[in-house]
């Protein structure tokens, strides 16, 4: 019989601490009982699935080998329950679907966050009811399924619940069926559930950055460490342990340590004073120097500016990054293009960045020594870790310069430059950029929500958050004038703009910008 | 979109109350997968997922030869695998035997575990011959899926969607979840 039966609300049939669970399943049904469905009714408590319909296979019970003579034909016996409450066999007509099946979450974490205007409503998404009734077969036939499942992040907080999703899954997958408070994890009360499965440990991982960190990975075994009479940890570099539910820069290390995790200590002045680091005082501290162009990198989360001014002959641009936060670091520098590049481009990227501390005396653990003095260098940004642990060492050295303002408020780096490290200005053409920074600590660690990339056209000044594809025309575009929209020194745009050769333009770049700059959250320096 | 045509063959079955009895069969909306990855205007996804919530994406590169080559393996592997710990067997209440293997793909280079199968077992290596492609392909899919319905959502939905405990990170948007 199976484990922990599969009720109305089931999450997965091997929950495993990652995301996107996939399972390749065979089903054989010779007995004759038709009694009750195979699955009973239930919808996913994943955010979706997206599966093969089931096949017929035919095996040949001699050699043990699939009958390939016998060609693979769809399997029946998977209903839905439409919207109509109707209970519907379905169809799968094509030889090549790979179908998605909506799950609970849609329920719990989508739908629920739907603007209340009747447009947004109408965007609704249904979760949907399944079952699956089998009929009996001969022992040279299996229905042959594959099916990836993707759960909500672990890290991720259900106010409901007043837990993270992988405490639930946790919780879950370790209680009894009985024990389990009716409703948890599910949009309904009348909803619960799932399967027991497997842990990490039996993967030869740890529990850590909200997945299983295989240990071979970074060269442990757990054989190792109990000779060196260490436990395994999920650590960050200051050996600070995590529970593995932690976001950030954390891994697996043999040690005895038991410090919990604590944030960065932050910068000495840190918080701004929010009574002299005014909004005025930004304005005034930003608005120094002469230059040509500007594009507002401001978000809802943070308040930066670019200033430019391009010099065709010389090949170069005077630069100006301004930045309402104080100087943890600050960076500005090119994107890599890279098709296979990581975080959108931030991995691989060619910057000038500035540190409060010589980056060669930099420790993960220390961070910064500020007493070693500011240091501007150029740096290329590790094409797999993010962390500036992986790539503290800069590639060459930088004329830029940062100004902080008399107050410890914002932070400015300025520039003048023809190419960084072995990415050259196109001074005629346009550059995919890319900045942050972070005014919390003196760790280099994070810049939270204080980054972007950026396209600009040098010498026209045209400019916006994100990159010509990340913008699509969709329903809600307008057009609106090159004279409103086009960022020039003498104005700053409210918002991101679109300045191709088109003048389509969608209403909500400012949220498609936003959207985009979020698909890495993890996005790190 | 319904499909109309009544399946009385099956729905004549004698099956018990508590067993299923369709009262219709129901095709899926179908959205071809390069529509998929345009950049288009319409909201067939967003269409298809508000009202029943399952969509089918057909014509994906390669995935037919690939899916069927594949699972036309899987059984024998799976049976060939029977009692190794790295294969999982349950039985249903009416009699259906499942078998089952399983893997996790977690973000991040690497993130795609290996499915444990039996590398000594010829119908495993034939099963898995395919396999990477396979899940890349589908994990390209979901991407573009996910990426696609984030588009059509449009600014229907708040931000963020979800965010870690401490409120240090968000999921602002569906593709942030997904990924």
């Amino acid at each position: 019989m199976i484990h922990k039966l599969t009720l109305l609300c089931n999450l997965a049939f091997s929950n495993r601490n990652g995301e996107h669970l996939e399972h390749f399943h065979s089903y054989q049904k010779m007995s004759e009982n038709d009694s009750s469905d195979t699955i009973e009714v239930h919808t996913d408590q994943g955010l979706f699935i997206a599966f093969t319909p089931a096949l017929i296979s035919s095996y040949d019970e001699g050699t043990g080998k699939p009958d390939l003579s016998n060609p693979m034909k769809e399997s029946e016996g998977f209903f839905i329950e439409t919207s109509e409450g109707k209970t519907a066999m379905v169809d799968f007509s094509s030889e090549d679907d790979l179908v998605f099946m909506l799950g609970d979450g849609v329920n719990q974490y989508v739908n629920t966050k739907l603007n209340k205007d009747k447009h947004s409503l109408s965007k609704a998404l249904r979760a949907t009811p399944h079952a699956v009734k089998l009929q009996a077969h001969g022992k040279h036939l299996a229905r042959v399924w594959y099916g990836l499942m993707v759960l909500p992040p672990t890290s991720a907080y259900s106010e409901a619940d007043e837990m993270t999703y992988g405490e639930i899954r946790n919780l879950l997958t370790r209680t009894k069926n009985e024990d389990i408070p009716v409703g948890l994890g599910c949009s309904s009360t009348q909803m619960r559930a799932l399967e027991g499965g497997d842990d990490c440990f039996e993967q030869g991982a740890v529990q850590c950055w909200h997945r299983c960190m295989l240990l071979e990975d970074y060269g442990l075994t757990f054989d190792m460490c109990t000779e060196e009479n260490h436990a395994v940890k999920c650590v960050n570099p200051r050996d600070q342990v995590s529970t593995g539910e932690n976001h950030g820069d954390f891994f697996p290390k043999c040690t005895d340590s038991v410090e919990e995790v604590t944030p960065y200590p932050t910068i000495p002045s840190y918080p701004q004073d929010p009574e002299v680091c005014t909004a005025e005082a930004f304005d005034e501290f930003k608005m120094q120097g002469e230059y040509m162009y500007n594009l507002n990198l401001t978000t809802d989360r943070t308040n930066a500016d670019f200033y430019w001014t391009p010099n065709k002959d010389a090949g170069t641009i005077k630069g100006r990054l301004a930045f309402n936060g104080q100087f943890g670091y600050i960076a500005f520098g090119f994107l890599n293009l890279a098709e296979d590049a990581r975080h959108k481009g931030m991995n691989g990227g060619h910057i000038i960045m500035a540190t409060p501390g010589d980056p060669d005396l930099y420790s993960a653990k220390f961070g910064l020594d500020v007493s070693t003095g500011t240091h501007i260098n150029e740096f290329m940004i590790d094409e797999n870790g993010s962390s500036f642990r992986h790539w503290y060492t800069p590639v060459g050295e930088s004329d830029a310069t940062v100004t902080i303002d008399d107050n410890e408020c914002f932070t400015s780096l300025e520039f003048e430059i023809n190419k960084i490290y072995l990415t050259d200005i196109d001074v005629e053409g346009t550059n995919i950029m890319q900045w942050a920074a972070n005014p919390v600590d003196r760790f280099a660690g994070y810049h939270s929500r204080n980054r972007a990339y950026f396209t600009v056209e040098w010498m026209t000044g045209k400019a916006f958050i994100g990159r010509e594809e990340d913008f699509v025309v969709s329903d809600e575009t307008v057009a609106v004038s090159d004279e409103t929209e086009e960022t020039d020194g003498g104005k700053e745009p409210e918002a991101p703009t679109e300045t191709s050769g088109s003048s389509k333009l969608t209403t909500s770049i400012m949220g498609l910008a936003i959207a985009f700059l979020s698909l890495s959250h993890v996005m790190r320096f | 979109m319904f499909k109309l045509s009544v399946v009385l063959a099956f729905a004549n079955m004698a099956m018990p109350a508590s067993a299923h009895i369709a009262d219709f069969s129901f095709a899926p909306e179908r959205l071809s997968f390069d529509d998929l990855k345009a950049h288009a205007t319409d909201t067939l996804l967003i269409d298809a997922l508000s009202k029943e919530g399952i969509v089918s994406i057909t014509g994906i590169p390669g995935f037919k030869d690939m899916s069927r080559n594949l699972l036309a393996h899987l059984h024998s592997c799976l049976v060939d695998m029977d009692n190794q710990e790295n294969s999982f067997t349950s039985e249903y209440s009416d009699g259906t035997v499942r078998r089952t293997i399983a893997s996790v793909t977690i973000p991040g280079p690497g993130g795609a575990r290996p499915f444990d199968y039996d590398e000594e077992s010829l119908n495993c290596q034939d099963f898995s011959k395919d396999l990477t492609l396979f899940r890349k392909t589908v994990d390209s899919a979901t991407e573009f899926f996910a990426e696609r319905l984030t588009l059509e959502m449009g600014s229907a939905l708040t931000r963020p969607l979800m965010n870690t405990k401490d409120g240090e990170y968000t999921f602002d948007e569906f593709s942030d979840v997904v990924r």
